[in-house]
């Protein structure tokens, strides 16, 4: 028992003393890329770094159906959200476009409205880079699409009047028709959001967009963060070494100290992002008066709910490194692995996007009910089967790498 | 020298002999290789719920049509407004929309304040793009009714309304179907051309596009792993025997060796799941971003010789380059800063090197400036 108390407390102590090592890493890469925004901000001159991707409309025409097509795209909410529009000239779009400051051009060739009247049209071009998300240019060319069909549904009703005027031979008040049936088409087309009421519906455990990438970053950061853990971990002391030599410690028992370290070092790690958080956070400001201990109670949920994804993290990490042979082969087991379950569990992409054969094995991996549960933390409820799930995840994960370790008949 | 040799073979050795090894690398391609046939084979992507239960002849032909077109996104009929709520409460639908019994001839009255209820999830980030493909498929009949009504208003006119009516749609008609109204063309060559009912191949490409980018920072923590292994090893001595000369490319083996068998396995995963452009051009693209990579961990290695600072880079670098470069989101649209910080990033120059002329040279170029630079460090570090 004295044995192998402190066979485990060698076990942590080796952990955490490279805890400080282990973070010198994150503070040197988040050091050197606050240092290039810095720089970059300074000598740009820029009042705002966050930006909306730019988009240069070009048009040589100044009829009214083109003015109202500009305004369309431009004042489209959600495109009013992502995209700048900027009206140029073709030359100067198209530099810039090279360059690299424009996300997009759309260029409405001369006579582009006339000659869709006389079904003999030219395209208007848009020009778009495959460079980014392909899901939001592809959104775009849905946009552009929307957009044309409104612009030559427009069109075509303009020039059946104006052929249905001049086959009947009305001459009186022609123009002034012509010109009514614009407005109204304008006016039709620029009103059309008040066609729709948009109720947004909330699930149960559900959380907003920003919040739900949030949690992911959270359950990937620790998966990801067992490549660092697990390699150190994984190699011995020479204690270890000569202890396990002479057959002294069983597989069993040192699988069980390396997971008692390497949870711990987890443990550690989230507490200091949850501190960070906390001290960050506007609520921590009202805490320190401690006068609501409601929200101290919901704050102390939150660390407590995700002990059974730290557990889960950990059993996955020990896994992978016990079926690898060396470090190297558990670090990209691991990458692979967390790669795969983050896509599948939505992640990366957000899960409507992908594919419902993906999204149903997703449902069912570790990833899926690691972000609940992340998500029931944040948002302070408690879902009992989550937890139960997790456990069940963690213990199997667990049986793997002690099956895997026996097996190999090796140290892990 | 002959000792660089012996070293190279003992070490590949050291990594080939264990089928876990060579299993771990071949899984990436099996993964890449099922993805790539579940994306192909299936045509669903964001689906939409449309719910109608009224007369209007003009709403069914707009809901047949956005159903029976070919867009990324999938129009399906719901049996009830319930129905789609709960669909979107589990996260299986993105949005949809409710038409009421009169809201084609509220829209023609243009008095149809909220006719239409758009239900949508909390996390749906599409749902106006797909409002306005509604709204476009919908006016494609009102325009005409809007005409029609404007003309049977109109103190202007008088006709016989069957026989105007029935010119008038034959114009329309004649006039709405004609050609291509945007032609969209994306930087890398591909060209579609969109017609005004919004039919155009359904690009699901997206979904494979963070392939290439994935491989490379697998790529990319395969080398750093090299590196951290190496690390080990030379805390154990297994160098001593070296001279200063032979050192540093000894190191420099240990780090290519990882970083050639996981840019094998990336190409062949690029020609699996063909988001590349060409067999023979990726395989340049894979060799410059070897040697791109080597120099860049090696280098590293050289500045930063503990295996455990080495070790605690690798998420936090994965983290980043899945951030800044280019994979999922070009994040550099919206923060102009990413753009200076992806130059000091090697996945970011195997994502974007062939869409710039000569780039593939330029990457080569750095690798070998990059290993030079490593070998010198290395040969100063040991010759004292």
């Amino acid at each position: 028992m004295n044995q192998s108390a402190m066979l485990l407390k060698l076990e942590i102590k080796r952990a955490m003393k490279n805890l400080k090592r282990l973070m010198l890493g994150a503070l040197i890469i988040a050091g050197v890329i606050i240092l290039i925004v810095v720089c970059c901000a300074s000598l740009r001159k820029e009042k705002k770094i966050i930006n909306h991707a730019r988009v240069a409309l070009v048009t040589n025409n100044n009829t009214v159906i083109e003015s109202v097509g500009m305004d369309v795209i431009s004042n489209m909410e959600t495109a009013e959200n992502l995209f700048e529009f900027i009206v140029t000239d073709e030359e100067s779009a198209m530099n810039e476009f090279e360059k690299g400051s424009l996300s997009g051009v759309i260029i409405f060739p001369n006579n582009y409205i006339s000659e869709i009247g006389r079904g003999d049209n030219v395209p208007a071009k848009v020009y778009l880079r495959t460079q980014g998300t392909s899901m939001s240019l592809g959104m775009i060319s849905e946009l552009c699409s929307a957009a044309g069909s409104l612009l030559a549904s427009t069109e075509a009703n303009s020039y059946a009047l104006q052929d249905m005027l001049k086959e009947y031979k009305v001459v009186d008040h022609r123009n002034e028709m012509i010109d009514d049936m614009d407005v109204i088409s304008a006016r039709v087309i620029l009103s059309r959001d008040e066609a729709f009421n948009k109720i947004t519906l909330v699930g149960e455990g559900e959380v907003s967009i920003a919040l739900g990438y949030a949690c992911s970053a959270l359950v990937m950061l620790f998966l990801l963060w067992g490549m660092s853990c697990g390699t150190v971990l994984k190699s011995d002391s020479y204690v270890l070494t000569k202890k396990l030599e002479a057959g002294m410690i069983p597989v069993r028992k040192q699988l069980a100290y390396k997971f008692m370290a390497l949870f711990i070092l987890l443990a550690t790690l989230y507490l200091i992002i949850f501190g960070l958080l906390f001290a960050s956070y506007p609520l921590a400001r009202e805490l320190y008066m401690l006068v609501d201990i409601d929200k101290f109670a919901k704050l102390l949920l939150l660390f407590f709910s995700m002990i059974p994804v730290l557990l889960l993290a950990t059993s996955i990490i020990m896994a992978c490194f016990s079926l690898a042979a060396n470090q190297i082969g558990g670090i990209l087991l691991l990458f692979i692995i967390t790669l795969v379950m983050g896509y599948s569990s939505g992640c990366l992409l957000p899960i409507v996007y992908i594919p419902k054969v993906i999204r149903a094995f997703g449902k069912v991996l570790p990833t899926h009910f690691m972000l609940k549960e992340a998500t029931n933390a944040v948002i302070g409820t408690v879902d009992l089967k989550c937890v139960v799930i997790i456990l069940a995840y963690a213990l199997l994960f667990y049986l793997i790498s002690v099956v895997a370790a026996v097996y190999k008949g090796r140290r892990v | 020298m002959k000792r660089i040799f012996v070293f190279f073979g003992l070490y590949a050795k050291r990594l080939l002999k264990k089928p876990s090894f060579i299993i771990i690398l071949m899984l990436m391609p099996v993964v890449v290789f099922i993805l790539s046939n579940i994306i192909n084979d299936t045509d669903d992507t964001i689906s939409v719920g449309l719910y109608y239960d009224g007369e209007s002849q003009e709403i069914k032909d707009s809901i047949e049509e956005l159903i029976t077109g070919d867009s990324a996104v999938e129009f399906i009929v719901a049996k009830s407004p319930e129905d789609i709520r709960e669909t979107i409460l589990r996260n299986e639908m993105e949005c949809g929309f409710i038409f009421s019994g009169n809201i084609y001839e509220n829209l023609v009255k243009e008095d149809a304040d909220g006719g239409i209820i758009l239900y949508e999830s909390a996390k749906s980030t599409v749902t106006d793009y797909i409002k306005e493909k509604v709204f476009a498929s919908i006016y494609r009949r009102l325009s005409f009714d809007r005409l029609v009504s404007y003309l049977d208003e109109s103190e202007y006119i008088r006709l016989n309304k069957e026989e105007r009516d029935a010119y008038l749609r034959n114009r329309y008609e004649s006039y709405v179907d004609e050609g291509g109204i945007f032609e969209v063309n994306y930087t890398d060559g591909d060209t579609m051309i969109h017609s005004n009912t919004a039919e155009r191949v359904n690009d699901r490409s997206y979904l494979k596009r963070p392939i290439k980018g994935f491989l490379s920072i697998f790529v990319m923590v395969a080398s750093l792993a090299g590196a951290v292994f190496f690390a080990i090893d030379e805390k154990a001595g297994i160098y001593g025997i070296l001279s200063y000369i032979e050192r540093p490319f000894v190191n420099l083996v240990t780090i290519f060796i990882p970083t050639f068998l996981a840019c094998a396995a990336a190409y062949v995963c690029v020609l699996i799941s063909g988001v590349g452009y060409g067999a023979l051009t990726e395989l340049a693209n894979i060799v410059s971003y070897c040697l791109l990579l080597t120099g860049f961990v090696n280098l590293l290695r050289a500045v930063i010789s503990n295996e455990v600072v080495l070790c605690s880079l690798l998420p936090m670098l994965t983290v980043v380059c899945i951030i800044c470069c280019d994979i999922i989101v070009n994040t550099a649209f919206y923060f102009t800063p990413v753009e200076i910080v992806r130059y000091f990033l090697p996945p970011h120059y195997f994502v974007t090197v062939l869409k710039n002329a000569g780039g593939i040279y330029k990457t080569a170029g750095m690798g070998i400036i990059l290993l030079a630079a490593g070998v010198l460090t290395d040969r100063k570090k040991y010759m004292y």
